[in-house]
């Protein structure tokens, strides 16, 4: 297409949107008829001043539905920048149990929406991250796990100690043990290794068990327990991909004698050894590759006669790869 | 035998002269890479045996039909033309012309593009030059290998958590948040983080170009586990095909990525519990005044870091959706090169390109000069961490040196200033051309 003729149509589009209003501001008018004095263009400040006004007043009212409540929300999405009070009222809801839970749950996904630009108003951030910590205990799980991750992303002491505490059982556990681990890894201290490794021994499910798997990535001392789980004949794929994603990070050369071994090794999981053979194809050593005459044999057998297209695909790889 | 000989010699003769192509002045294949804006390129005769005087070339596709297209400028500003007619002179001076590539008509492969050196006086060509017409596309629509060499170089880049992408991932923290986020230089800076790291995936593989996701939209093909993963019902972790080499993605020491998408992939678009990301039409909407009339202004148009922004980041639960740990996950890059793209759109389609136009940015000028805002978000200021300034207000370490270089363009220069990332096309000063474009973004020259 002609590159000034595709202007003329990008223009139109953009027009067409002019034209249309916003669905949340729909939705506020219909809600709120008697709040709103603006006219119709999309970007004029008397309208936007009238979102903002009735986005206040859905949030105060325990009756608005559902549908007007997130309509509110998108409203103040657009507003916080020319009024970072905001804020204020969006805390002070959260923090409020008695609101209901659905409701504090989209405000707080706001508020994380907001936090990308939270350094314009760094004196609220303190206030953010306490109640955000008030709220770790909230009856509503889903509200409670997504502080919990916010706090734990943001490397919180208070919140890591409450979930150390819960996976060694010194007090109630404030997630599952899979997500206890996974948010305790944004910032990995050499105290988890013991808990991760106890875990892996004694798991309370599998999930558990690969996020201990993964952690351990970290721990060079955790070598010898990633290897021991790929060389156990009994343990499932799952764990054991985990394992083998762990060792590479962990110590390269061990997993690619691993690998080596699990590609020759018919009896291994397709799956596993896919996973194996790509990691030899994009993180191996190129000269040991090379030289491998007798893994490039099993290879090429297994790019013509495996019955697993993950398999056949990753041959294929390492073949082109090799430069056969 | 004689025979043979006599033959040989004649097709010796036919190929005598000949002529070389060399882009930016680089004769390496590694520089032979255009995007939609004019590229100065150089040709000349290589081998001039035959020739008794200047010779008569026309350049063009050599084919019109299968991979990249490109077009052809004698000067900037001109027509972009089809072919291009020009003479060379015997003493193999290079002549200078510009080459782009042809709007939506980019390369899926490397090299796939040829510029062919014909001769007028015989039609025969004596020289022809493979090339790539490399942009960011849209990832949902990434051709299987442009995909695979994608994740083949991120995984790379990244190398278990110990390669060069872990500068990117310490760049994008708490300690560089207000260089980064909630002021004018949000976009531009992006726009450098950007760059930097498509042209460290580009060294490790010339073929790749970053691709963008366009979150106002559905991204089936994205949300694979061959592509960017899918989650695990019960954890958040992401899932990935065993072939995908992101399979043994690290950041901290720690395996794996963690995203759970509040929408469904397949068939909406990013949706956040407050709701979609705004439209592409309602963010260009966004740049405009409640003056009357309106007008579009940067300082308007930049309040899209909320929403799409950060919507589209708060689309997911995980490390995506905050500041801290969002450059954990590849697809933080791919909804930045949305983010980027979006600007890149609204400035061609409002012509903000001056670095002189608070229309275009604002505010002007160095930080500590009359109207200006905090240091690193104005036009004249650098930019951390590639100005390695680490004294304050500015964060007390720089991650990864300063910025990568380009065979295809000396800017932004090692150490860019904000104002170097607008006129990213070089429409209105050609030197100022980074070396990017977007597939849906064209490159125009300013009317007369």
């Amino acid at each position: 297409m002609d590159v000034s003729e595709y202007r003329r149509q990008v223009e139109a589009e953009v027009e067409a949107a002019a034209r249309s209003e916003p669905a949340f501001r729909e939705a506020l008018r219909n809600a709120y008829p008697s709040l709103r004095t603006g006219g119709e263009e999309f970007a004029a400040a008397a309208t936007e001043s009238d979102d903002l006004s009735t986005a206040l007043a859905v949030l105060a009212d325990s009756d608005a539905t559902g549908e007007t409540f997130t309509a509110a929300l998108q409203a103040m999405s657009l507003e916080v920048d020319d009024h970072p009070e905001l804020i204020d009222t969006l805390l002070e809801y959260l923090g409020d149990a008695a609101n209901p839970p659905d409701r504090r749950l989209a405000l707080l996904n706001l508020l994380q929406e907001i936090s990308f630009r939270m350094v314009g108003y760094p004196a609220k951030r303190p206030e953010y991250l306490a109640v955000l910590r008030s709220i770790i205990e909230d009856s509503d799980s889903q509200l409670r796990r997504v502080a919990i991750g916010i706090l734990a992303r943001e490397k919180d002491d208070y919140v890591q100690r409450r979930l150390v505490d819960g996976l060694e059982g010194r007090s109630k556990a404030l997630v599952p043990a899979a997500k206890a681990i996974q948010f305790l890894a944004y910032d990995v201290h050499s105290e988890y290794f013991p808990i991760a490794k106890r875990i892996v021994e004694d798991p309370p499910n599998r999930g558990a068990k690969v996020e201990a798997v993964r952690l351990l990535a970290a721990d060079p001392s955790a070598r010898d327990l990633l290897v021991r789980i790929l060389e156990d004949r009994s343990e499932k794929p799952e764990v054991k991909m985990a394992a083998a994603v762990a060792l590479q990070s962990l110590d390269p050369e061990e997993f690619e004698r691993q690998a080596r071994r699990i590609v020759l090794d018919d009896d291994e999981d397709d799956q596993l050894r896919a996973l194996s053979l790509s990691g030899l194809t994009y993180f191996g050593n190129p000269a040991a590759r090379n030289e491998d005459n007798e893994l490039a044999r099993r290879v090429e057998s297994l790019n013509s006669q495996s019955r697993s297209r993950s398999v056949k695909k990753a041959a294929a790889g390492y073949l082109a790869k090799r430069g056969v | 035998m004689v025979g043979r000989r006599s033959i040989r010699s004649q097709n010796e003769r036919r190929r005598v002269v000949r002529a070389e192509i060399t882009f930016n002045g680089n004769a390496t294949a590694a520089s032979r890479y255009v995007g939609w804006a004019p590229l100065p390129v150089q040709v000349r005769l290589s081998d001039p045996t035959d020739a008794t005087g200047p010779v008569s070339v026309r350049l063009r596709n050599q084919s019109t039909t299968q991979g990249g297209q490109v077009v052809f400028f004698s000067a900037i500003p001109d027509t972009a033309r089809d072919d291009l007619q020009l003479t060379l002179p015997l003493t193999g001076t290079p002549v200078q012309f510009f080459l782009a590539g042809r709007f939506q008509r980019p390369s899926i492969a490397d090299r796939d593009a040829n510029v062919q050196v014909v001769n007028t006086a015989n039609n025969q060509p004596i020289g022809t030059t493979p090339l790539m017409v490399r942009v960011r596309k849209d990832a949902n629509t990434l051709s299987i290998g442009e995909r695979t060499r994608l994740l083949a170089a991120f995984a790379t880049l990244n190398d278990r958590g110990m390669g060069r992408f872990a500068d990117f991932r310490n760049i994008h923290t708490s300690a560089g948040d207000p260089e980064a986020h909630e002021n004018a230089g949000f976009p531009p800076w992006h726009r450098a983080y950007l760059l930097d790291l498509e042209r460290e995936l580009q060294r490790i593989d010339s073929s790749v170009a970053l691709p963008y996701w366009r979150f106002d939209q559905a991204a089936p093909n994205l949300f694979t586990r061959d592509f960017m993963g899918v989650p695990d019902p019960s954890t958040g972790r992401v899932l990935f095909s065993a072939t995908n080499p992101l399979q043994f993605w690290a950041t901290d020491g720690v395996t794996g990525i963690v995203r759970r998408p509040r929408f469904n992939t397949q068939t909406q678009r990013a949706t956040s519990l407050q709701g979609p990301v705004i439209t592409e039409p309602e963010t260009f909407q966004l740049g405009l005044t409640a003056t009357s009339p309106p007008v579009h202004r940067y300082r308007r148009f930049r309040r899209y870091e909320v929403n799409p922004h950060g919507t589209a980041h708060v689309s997911f639960t995980g490390s995506i959706a905050q500041i801290p740990t969002a450059a954990k996950d590849p697809l933080f890059f791919l909804l930045h090169a949305n983010v980027d793209r979006l600007w890149a759109k609204w400035q061609w389609l409002k012509r903000r390109f001056d670095i002189n136009a608070t229309s275009s940015f604002e505010p002007l000028g160095a930080a500590g000069s009359p109207g200006t805002t905090r240091v690193g978000h104005n036009s004249k200021d650098t930019m951390w961490p590639w100005n390695q300034v680490t004294t304050p207000p500015r964060p007390s370490t720089a991650p990864g040196g300063t910025m990568a270089p380009s065979l295809l363009t000396a800017a932004p220069g090692l150490r860019p200033t904000v104002e170097s990332m607008i006129d990213y096309q070089g429409v209105l000063t050609p030197t100022s051309r980074l070396g990017f474009d977007y597939d849906d973004v064209p490159f125009q020259f300013p009317p007369n």
